[in-house]
């Protein structure tokens, strides 16, 4: 085992016939931000939810921390008691894994039946049994670091954008998570938000979070990576750090996709 | 011959009073159940004192306890339940104009007749071309739905037969010209036509009926004693008694009890209904009738929405866990849920009532009336509410159960902190309407014995003659049930309302 926080080896996955992640490998060590870019329907996204466990893959290993999941291609095979089994063995790691993985969709998904305060304490006391008067003085310094002290009653439709997704991370982050993962956090925001957002990541990563943003910011991607994964068609082309992916990109498809934002 | 008939039968009774008298003993009290909205002068609601029931059948029952020295239990049940009723065991008599025929002898055993009448032609007063059977050939004619009238007018043949549920349906159609006549039996026809004088009796009467009492086929000894106390009745004048109060005493009763003597009780009781219901009224004193009916109807509307109250608690409560199993139940389950929900929303609610209140007792378990109206209603809306929960849970983005799972949640306590508090706020206009509905549908369950809203407003009704003014005031009580959970309601979606278009525009 190598010091990686994070390591994803072989990852496949397909839908029905289609192939959406073939043969995916790279590591990640704690500390660190990567961005994934990519044209829409590479697989970004799938790759962000399979790391989370929120979608199945079919083939290959994931390592979070001290959590591995292997999985074989051969299910099929199995008998159906054998196959729930591996069903019920793959969830009870699921749980495990995002107990350690937070992550922040592209959509605003508060729940919108709670205040800001009870979004973020509502998963530490159900979830880690945390007492409520811990979980609100945990909530309250989450709120601060991400710039929202004083939200903590109003409803998630008296916000905005920008200003939810700071509130969803500040809940993920409640969960003490040990990596962090965005899925386009700000593709759903005005410009002028989007900013705002970004900055909150660029505190985690000075403060040591690992963080892996699929995203089309591609200014941040550049200048707050450790380094740069770009994917095209299920596969990683090129991994590098982000001047080379950028401005001196090994591989011809890379160099066309990147080419497109220097104008 | 027929005189030593009697006085062999009256030995035989005697000799079974102590066998009865011994039962009497057992018997502290005597069930007996009848529709009181069954008009004048059967059973029916005091017009002074809406909360009593009165009526010659009142009276009997009354007189045959004090012979068996036993207290009395009024049940009330639907007509058409009176027979299926005796066998749930709710009641051991049933005494309500049941006419002894051949096909009800095959469920239960009948009393000797406590009464012997026939049927009557009822016209519009004034129509001098009907007279006889004959002069209905070929016209419209009311009769009671399954009575004898029916079945003489079809073996007449030729008349254009049209049933009704109640005699007084009949006589309100041929007011608004859409019958010709109405053959109905005599009682009805007398009282009815007494304080209705626009409607007249003609010609001779038709057939003969016998009214028992009737009671189930394994309570031999009860028919004996019984039929020892109408004996009784019989012999010391008590029988005529009533009738006579009744004005009911009729010329096959005093060939029945070979009874010719002239009547010499005052027709007080048939005075005290002409008094009360016949002279036209005017507009302050039908409000003040009207007021004195209030605790009545009040009474009766607060049954009817605490039912309708518990059954949709129970609704709400079924009707979650059934679209829970449908949504996230696996294969097995949600196929169960959907069948329940097929099932129930696809078969009438009549139906399911008389199941669980008549069929139910034969495997075994009997429900009391409110148990079995609120199992019945609620088991009904649960099927709909399921429904309405499900197309909430349907209506929350999927974000938010993903959101849930990534945060560590279980699929369990996603639904439990995340959807379902989002659900019910989305479900609740819809489920308050749904309320609306079965506070109306709750009516039904008169046909299950329970007095709510609507069965209060029949009986009245049927007592008076009185179908507008009494409607009206029924109709009302209806709406005010509803409207403070049509405000809810309407609170509620405002309020959703808003915070779904501040939503929309941050979007």
């Amino acid at each position: 085992m190598n010091s990686a926080i994070l390591e994803v080896r072989n990852l496949t996955k397909k839908k029905e016939q289609t192939v959406i992640l073939k043969d995916i490998s790279f590591s990640v060590q704690k500390g660190e931000l990567v961005s994934i870019i990519g044209r829409s329907g590479c697989g970004k996204t799938t790759l962000l939810r399979c790391i989370n466990c929120l979608d199945i893959f079919d083939k290959g290993y994931l390592r979070v921390s001290d959590i591995e999941i292997s999985r074989e291609n051969s299910v099929k095979n199995l008998s159906q008691r054998r196959e729930k089994k591996e069903e019920n063995d793959f969830n009870v790691k699921a749980r495990k894994i995002r107990h350690k993985v937070g992550i922040l969709f592209q959509t605003l998904n508060l729940f919108p039946h709670l205040t800001v305060l009870e979004n973020i304490i509502l998963a530490p006391i159900v979830v880690k049994k945390e007492p409520k008067e811990k979980a609100i003085e945990t909530a309250r310094i989450l709120l601060e670091k991400v710039g929202l002290k004083g939200f903590e009653n109003r409803y998630p439709y008296q916000l905005s954008g920008g200003q939810s997704q700071r509130v969803a991370i500040a809940r993920s982050l409640a969960m003490n998570p040990e990596i962090m993962l965005y899925d386009e956090p700000t593709s759903a925001l005005d410009p002028e938000l989007v900013g705002e957002v970004l900055n909150v990541m660029r505190d985690l990563d000075s403060e040591g979070m690992t963080q892996i943003v699929v995203t089309h910011a591609m200014n941040f991607a550049r200048s707050a990576s450790d380094f740069v994964i770009y994917m095209e068609a299920g596969e990683i082309v090129e991994i590098g750090p982000p001047n080379k992916i950028f401005d001196h990109p090994s591989d011809p498809r890379t160099e066309a996709y990147v080419r497109l934002f220097r104008e | 011959m027929e005189k030593i008939l009697k006085a062999a039968l009256g030995i035989f009774f005697v000799c079974i009073l102590f066998v009865v008298s011994a039962f009497s003993k057992e018997l502290k009290v005597l069930r007996w159940a009848a529709d009181a909205e069954s008009n004048a002068p059967y059973i029916f609601q005091d017009p002074k004192i809406p909360s009593n029931i009165i009526g010659f059948e009142v009276d009997i029952v009354n007189a045959i306890a004090e012979v068996l020295g036993v207290q009395t239990q009024f049940v009330q049940n639907q007509w058409d339940g009176l027979i299926p009723g005796l066998y749930r065991g709710d009641y051991d008599i049933a005494i309500n104009g049941l006419e002894i025929t051949e096909d009800r002898k095959k469920e239960v055993n009948f009393t000797i007749p406590y009464y012997i009448t026939y049927v009557q032609l009822v016209v519009m007063k004034g129509v001098t071309n009907i007279q006889s059977l004959s002069d209905l050939v070929g016209r419209k004619v009311g009769a009671l739905k399954n009575s004898l009238a029916e079945r003489i007018l079809r073996a007449k043949g030729g008349i254009n037969v049209v049933t009704y549920e109640g005699e007084v349906n009949a006589f309100v159609d041929m007011k608004n010209g859409r019958i010709d006549a109405a053959l109905v039996d005599a009682p009805i026809a007398i009282y009815y036509t007494a304080v209705n004088p626009e409607f007249e009796i003609v010609g001779q009467p038709i057939g003969e009926i016998s009214y028992g009492i009737a009671v189930r086929k394994q309570d031999t000894l009860l028919l004996q004693e019984l039929n020892y106390a109408i004996d009784v009745l019989q012999r010391n004048g008590k029988l005529r008694e009533i009738l006579d109060s009744w004005n009911l005493w009729n010329y096959m009763m005093e060939t029945y009890l070979g009874d010719f003597s002239p009547t010499n009780v005052p027709p007080k009781k048939y005075q005290y209904f002409i008094e009360s219901v016949g002279k036209k009224s005017k507009f302050s004193e039908r409000i003040e009738l009207y007021v004195k009916f209030m605790p009545v109807f009040f009474e009766a509307a607060l049954i009817t929405l605490g039912l309708s109250f518990v059954a949709m608690l129970l609704a709400m409560f079924a009707g979650l866990i059934i679209a829970l199993l449908r949504i996230y139940g696996g294969k097995f389950l949600s196929w169960l849920a959907v069948a329940y929900i097929e099932i129930i929303r696809g078969t009438p609610l009549l139906i399911q009532l008389y199941l669980i209140f008549y069929a139910l007792p034969s495997v075994g378990i009997k429900l009391s009336p409110f148990l079995a109206a609120v199992l019945g209603l609620g088991l009904n809306y649960a099927a709909y509410e399921a429904e309405v929960y499900r197309s909430g849970f349907f209506a929350i983005p999927r974000g938010q159960m993903e959101a849930a799972i990534s945060l560590g949640m279980s699929k369990l306590q996603a639904i439990r902190y995340v959807l379902l508090p989002q659900t019910i706020r989305i479900v609740i206009p819809p489920v308050t309407n749904d309320f609306i509905s079965l506070l109306k549908d709750s009516s039904l369950v008169s046909v299950i014995t329970m007095i709510e809203l609507t069965k209060v407003y029949n009986q009245i009704a049927s007592a008076y003659y009185d179908y507008l003014g009494t409607g009206i005031i029924t109709a009302v009580l209806y709406l005010l049930l509803g409207l403070p959970f049509i405000r809810i309601a309407r609170y509620f979606e405002k309020r959703l309302a808003v915070e779904r278009k501040a939503q929309k525009v941050k979007e």
